[in-house]
């Protein structure tokens, strides 16, 4: 009965050409001790199971990256595609690279690294001391607590009943945080643990989701959660889903260190919501790295606890496409009704016995700012297992959900955002989101699969042949530029191997820039600034002109602003200082930004925004080094064709257009400090007219039109939301319009419009229209003019207070020009 | 009138209309439930909708108002829209930044307003027993709703403003469009009361009170409790705007003052948050001076007289037993005379001497030696005072 299994075994792993394992007396498994001694195992699913590995063998994990590299080295043999397509044909060697990828986290997180004969503290070993420390001052507090009430509840008061139970919580998560194993073979003493990790480590599919969707960090906690949320639901390895949700969850708690017993707690509220059909359908089929965006988003946040996920699911259930939206619910609140402050510790207090660990219940019920309603709205989603996570913008929080495949940016305020769920360690750019869909995409699966194992190759050479290391990296990252980890560790190999190494930095830059920066500019400027240029401008700090022509490398492959724009002036920050461009030489300064918007000047998208980093750049410096500015923006734009400084507005009217295009703020109030005198002052005259209460809420805010005409001048577009006026004028055109985005949000109380001097009939007819979010399908009606007056025209809309972001004013009818002097939207801040 | 006739409409088998249409054909004073659910983004509410349309307890709450199906369709193309705005005519889908959840049954007045959505926690349980009580309360507001807004119709000045503003405030009924600006018409001098009730925006107050002095939001706050214009939930936000203004206030008698307020708000509503959160506020805003909250300048006696110090106090078996002042910030130190037991009304044991309790602490260590086991233990202590002192500490009783 025993000996068939085994034969089979060896039979198909024979005929897989993975022979060569068995050879190894380490890595052998006694196939008829420890594997086959089950009698009839039930199969877990997978599509591969391996079976070359001893349990003991883990005990070493230098011994077994080191066992399981030479394997790898000796079966890919060369480092081209070929090599690798046809190592990859076999999925014992698949399962091989997974190991290899498990053992190398084992060995990072696990073993002491020594320095000067001595081993040093892991970050497990400080971890668990803090763990150990923060559980006995916790316990001694409870026991100082249960000493004064002489051990018994009935004689505390209700008062010390309160901070006894609260206590005790605490103390029992602590205390479970700091018994909880840490490491693989703390983790491994218990046998129900020892069996699922072989399980774990001999199924491909398994393991690939654990080392091939993202960051595999603290290996033994993944493996002590596994292990705990399998005790409690003994199925759960057979069902593939129910594996993902376990696995996910134990990834992503164990990589920000997020309690044990915490994540036992998520993973079952998937678990149990899975099995009773409470989750969106789409969970069902959302790629695995998307799992963990869903089980693992902030696991030490109270929105995330099962009472608030459990109320979410009964009481915001909606269409996908309605969780944008539904953050308003809980109204923006600064002050609850005993008068306290959100940004105090009184704000929820009062409410603590209600609600509890429901945080999302009592955000509903007692209010909350931007902070808040973004957590209630991507917990919502994330409740029913859509993804959705929070992103910090300057000075307000915003959520992201994924809609129809999209990843939807809600209650958003601004483009510069940075992601608090990461797919990658360190990289919170939106974009980021993005590559990782379509790195781990199914229709990219066999190209993925392949770059991840030209990673993994490459890893294996680094220390002994850099140059095929190289070369391996580049096949990885040729193959699926969206391989963050790839890139990363192309650079930290080169860092540790070849850090002098002028040519190979300079080879992976314009790699960088020519695979990544093309479709993904922002990914690819995060990945210069964090892991590139720190160690190119080392190796290349003998030889400037090379360091200079690497930073232009970016310049000349960067692709559109997409998916959104992106913090494109802090590369330039990051550059001339790599450039060594003292900020006191102005002569210096404006040579490096002229050059930059020289290489720039067609680009439609980079110019205005490079004109406006130059405007920051020139600011607090004499008159003199402001015209020095001016003249390399004017060579710049000009790309060495001569102009005069009074042609400056004619320079600046695409860039600010480009500007109001993108809805671009920032770019078009930098642009408007650029422009003449007179575009500065207004033309004077401007009627008086009352203001509603409320700040003005649209001024610094930024305009576009229908259309521009010869009679337009753009750089008098900024003036219609300052007090001093200013003027668009657009073509004929049939339903002209302007639209108005203001810098925050609002409870909008007026719109005062301030028309042209003559030609009234020009301004008749116009429909006033607000949103919160200005795409096309959510514009409401809150006004018509039907009669245009010489006079300033006002809006009253302190009956609705709309919520508004944006304002468009649309003249109905045509063929007609549409101008105006001023827009003036008043309001309270809603946001 | 209208309530009468429509709580007395027959129980009927459920007939659900296949359009607006339809709908509108039949509809009568009890107007419109749709009931709306998902049409393909989940596995239950449909089920649990087609439960509540077979159930008779939920067809006698809803009487004669005219059923409808609302399939929710998830990123609607413009054709599902279309087909939706016919289905539904001019019933608008509530917004999610609504309190919008699916399944629900959403209730429209006959001339398509939505008056009311019942969703949630029962809806996501099928609890019916729960639904059907949720249905009929909202028909039978919807009905008194008609019933007032008809009365106003006929009535003048501060009568019509009244009749108008107990409309808008019918349990679970949105407010109708425009009713404030009809009392404010009907009433300009706001004799009624229900133009400053109904504007009341108790969340912008609250800003404004918390930008205010705390005596100047006194004040501002007494003026409000005064007007009986305002609802019980306004006089109960009254007490929570008072609370919050007290705790951040300072001087004696201010517990007096918490503890009054606070009770005052349990009791106008003791079911709603705030009347449940006035048990918080009793136990957690109200310092003592004892073990618990320690000492701080508001919380010791202005002279020497022995005061009681609060528990818990793990004084029970005979034993020695020990009382530490141990001063933790402030610019002045505590001086101690010395620290009384007793068991009821009886002393038990006593230790009188001078302590010193500041950066440097001298002999601040009060050692109790009790002969016999306390049944109600009560410690007092007496300090070297004459007024206030900016001292803050703890009190720490342990067993030796």
């Amino acid at each position: 009965m025993k000996a068939t299994p085994v034969i089979v075994t060896l039979a198909v792993l024979a005929a897989a050409g993975t022979g060569v394992y068995l050879y190894n007396p380490d890595l052998v498994t006694s196939l008829v001790g420890e594997v086959v001694e089950t009698e009839k195992p039930r199969a877990v699913p997978g599509s591969y199971i391996g079976n070359n590995l001893k349990l003991a063998s883990w005990k070493s994990p230098e011994k077994l990256t080191a066992t399981l590299g030479k394997q790898i080295r000796e079966g890919v043999r060369g480092a081209s595609r070929k090599d690798i397509s046809r190592f990859l044909e076999n999925p014992q060697n698949r399962l091989l690279l997974a190991q290899w990828q498990l053992a190398d986290a084992v060995l990072r997180y696990d073993v002491p690294e020594e320095k000067d004969g001595k081993k040093q503290q892991t970050e497990l070993e400080k971890y668990n001391g803090e763990c150990h420390k923060k559980a006995n001052d916790a316990r001694r507090v409870l026991d100082g607590y249960m000493e004064a009430v002489d051990g018994s509840m009935d004689l505390a008061s209700e008062r010390m009943q309160h901070i006894i139970r609260k206590q005790e919580k605490q103390t029992e998560y602590l205390e479970d945080e700091a018994n909880a194993p840490k490491t693989l073979q703390e983790a491994l003493k218990d046998p129900a643990t020892a069996t699922l990790f072989n399980h774990l480590c001999h199924n491909l599919d398994w393991m690939e989701q654990l080392t091939n969707t993202g960051e595999l960090e603290r290996p033994g906690v993944v493996l002590s959660i596994l292990s705990r949320i399998a005790k409690a639901n003994p199925e759960m390895i057979y069902t593939p889903v129910e594996r993902e949700i376990a696995t996910a969850t134990a990834l992503e708690f164990a990589r920000y260190g997020w309690q044990q017993k915490k994540a036992v707690e998520r993973a079952q509220f998937y678990l149990d919501s899975y099995r009773a059909k409470r989750l969106h359908p789409m969970f069902e089929n959302l790629p695995f790295w998307q799992r963990r965006v869903v089980c693992g988003c902030k696991g030490d946040n109270t929105f995330g606890s099962v009472e608030s996920l459990s109320w979410c699911l009964e009481n915001v259930h909606l269409p996908a496409d309605q969780y944008g939206n539904c953050c308003w619910r809980a109204g923006y609140k600064l002050h609850n009704l005993f008068t306290d402050s959100i940004h105090g510790p009184m704000y929820y207090a009062p409410f603590d016995d209600i609600y509890g660990d429901n945080k999302t219940g009592a955000v509903a019920q007692v209010g909350g700012v931007c902070g808040s309603l973004s957590h209630f709205g991507a917990f919502s989603a994330l409740a029913h297992g859509i993804p959705a996570l929070t992103a910090g913008e300057p000075g307000h929080c915003a959520f992201i959900v994924l809609m129809n495949g999209k990843w939807t940016p809600c209650y958003s305020l601004d483009w510069d955002r940075g992601c608090h769920w990461q797919a990658w360690r360190g990289n919170h750019t939106f974009s980021s989101l993005h590559a990782a869909t379509e790195l781990y995409s199914a229709e990219n699966a066999e190209k993925t699969a392949l770059s991840q194992a030209a990673r993994v190759v490459a890893a294996q050479f680094a220390k002994s042949d850099l140059p095929r290391a190289a070369r391996c990296y580049e096949l990885a990252v040729k193959l699926q530029p969206c391989n963050y980890i790839a890139w990363r560790q192309y650079a930290d190999s080169l860092a540790k191997h070849g850090a002098k190494d002028v040519t190979a930095w300079g080879r992976l830059n314009t790699s960088l820039c020519r695979n990544l920066a093309k479709d993904y500019p922002e990914m690819a400027a995060q990945l210069l600034q964090a892991h590139v240029y720190p160690g190119m401008s080392l190796a290349m700090a003998d030889n400037h002109s090379a360091l200079l022509a690497s930073l232009m490398d970016f310049w000349k492959y960067a692709g559109p602003l997409k998916p959104d724009r992106w913090k494109v002036e802090a590369l330039l920050n990051s550059q001339i200082k790599l450039a060594n461009v003292p900020m006191k030489d102005t002569p210096a300064v404006c040579k490096f930004y002229g050059d930059i918007l020289g290489l720039m000047a067609n680009n439609k998208e980079y110019m205005p925004i490079i004109l406006g980093w130059g405007n920051t750049l020139s600011k607090n410096r004499s008159n003199e080094e402001k015209r020095l500015f001016l003249a390399a923006t004017l060579k710049g734009v000009s790309q060495g064709k001569k102009l005069e400084a009074e042609d400056r507005d004619a320079v600046l009217k695409p860039a600010i257009l480009a500007a109001e295009e993108m809805r671009d703020i920032k770019t078009f109030q930098a642009l408007s400090q650029l422009v003449s005198e007179n575009f500065r002052k207004g033309e004077g005259n401007m009627p008086k007219f009352e203001p509603f209460p409320g700040k003005l809420a649209s001024q610094g805010g930024v305009i576009w039109t229908s259309s521009t005409s010869n009679y337009d001048k753009p750089c008098a577009h900024h003036g219609v939301l300052e007090p001093y006026g200013g003027s668009f004028h657009t073509a004929k055109d049939k339903d002209a319009f302007v639209g108005v985005m203001l810098p925050r949000q609002v409870l909008a109380t007026g719109i005062v419009i301030v028309p042209v001097n003559g030609n009234l009939h020009r301004m008749n007819n116009m429909r006033i229209q607000v949103s919160e979010t200005g795409k096309d399908n959510d514009w409401q009606d809150v006004g018509r003019i039907r009669k245009c007056t010489a006079q300033p025209m006002r809006i009253d809309l302190q009956d609705k207070l709309p919520r508004t972001k944006f304002v468009r004013i649309i003249r109905e009818g045509g063929p007609e020009f549409f101008h105006l002097r001023g827009i003036y939207v008043y309001g309270n801040q809603a946001s | 009138m209208l309530l009468a006739l429509g709580l007395l409409a027959p129980v009927q088998a459920l007939e659900v209309s296949a359009s607006f249409e339809a709908a509108a054909q039949k509809v009568t004073d009890s107007g419109y439930a749709v009931f709306a659910y998902a049409a393909d983004w989940d596995a239950y509410s449909k089920d649990i909708c087609k439960k509540l349309l077979a159930d008779d307890s939920i067809a006698s709450a809803l009487g004669d108002m005219v059923v409808l199906e609302a399939p929710i369709k998830e990123f609607p193309s413009e054709e599902e829209q279309k087909a939706e705005s016919t289905r539904l005519g001019k019933l608008v889908l509530p917004k999610p930044s609504g309190h919008m959840s699916y399944p629900a049954v959403i209730m429209y007045d006959k001339s398509g307003r939505c008056c009311s959505v019942v969703c949630g926690e029962p809806m996501a349980r099928a609890d019916v027993p729960n639904i059907a009580a949720g249905i009929r309360a909202r028909r039978e507001g919807m009905l008194r709703q008609q019933e007032l807004l008809a009365q106003a119709a006929k009535a003048q000045g501060v009568e019509k403003a009244k009749l108008l503003g107990q409309a808008a405030e019918v349990r679970f009924m949105n407010r109708p469009d425009g009713i404030l600006n009809q009392i404010k018409k009907a009433d300009p001098t706001d004799l009624s009361g229900y133009e400053r009730r109904l504007s009341l925006n108790p969340w912008d107050m609250a800003g404004k009170l918390a930008k205010m002095n705390p005596v100047a939001a006194r004040e501002e706050i007494e003026k409000l409790m005064a007007d009986s214009a305002y609802s019980v939930e306004q006089q109960q936000i009254f007490c929570a705007y008072m609370l919050g203004t007290l705790r951040r206030s300072q001087g004696a008698g201010l517990d007096d003052q918490i503890r009054q307020y606070a009770v005052k708000m349990r009791d106008l509503d003791p079911a709603s948050d705030l009347g449940r959160s006035a048990d918080s506020v009793l136990r957690d805003w109200i310092k003592e001076l004892g073990v618990i909250d320690g000492w701080t300048p508001d919380l010791l006696p202005g002279n020497d007289e022995y005061v009681e110090i609060a528990g818990p106090l793990p004084i029970r078996k005979s034993g020695t037993y020990t009382v530490t002042f141990e001063y933790t910030r402030g610019t002045d130190a505590l001086l101690i005379n010395g620290v009384r037991l007793y068991d009821g009304s009886t002393q038990v044991a006593e230790d009188i001497h001078d302590g010193f309790s500041g950066v440097k602490k001298t002999n601040n260590v009060y050692t109790l030696k009790v002969s016999s086991s306390v049944s109600k233990p009560v410690l007092k202590a007496s300090f070297k005072l004459k007024g206030r002192l900016n001292s803050n500490g703890r009190i720490i009783v342990t067993r030796k």
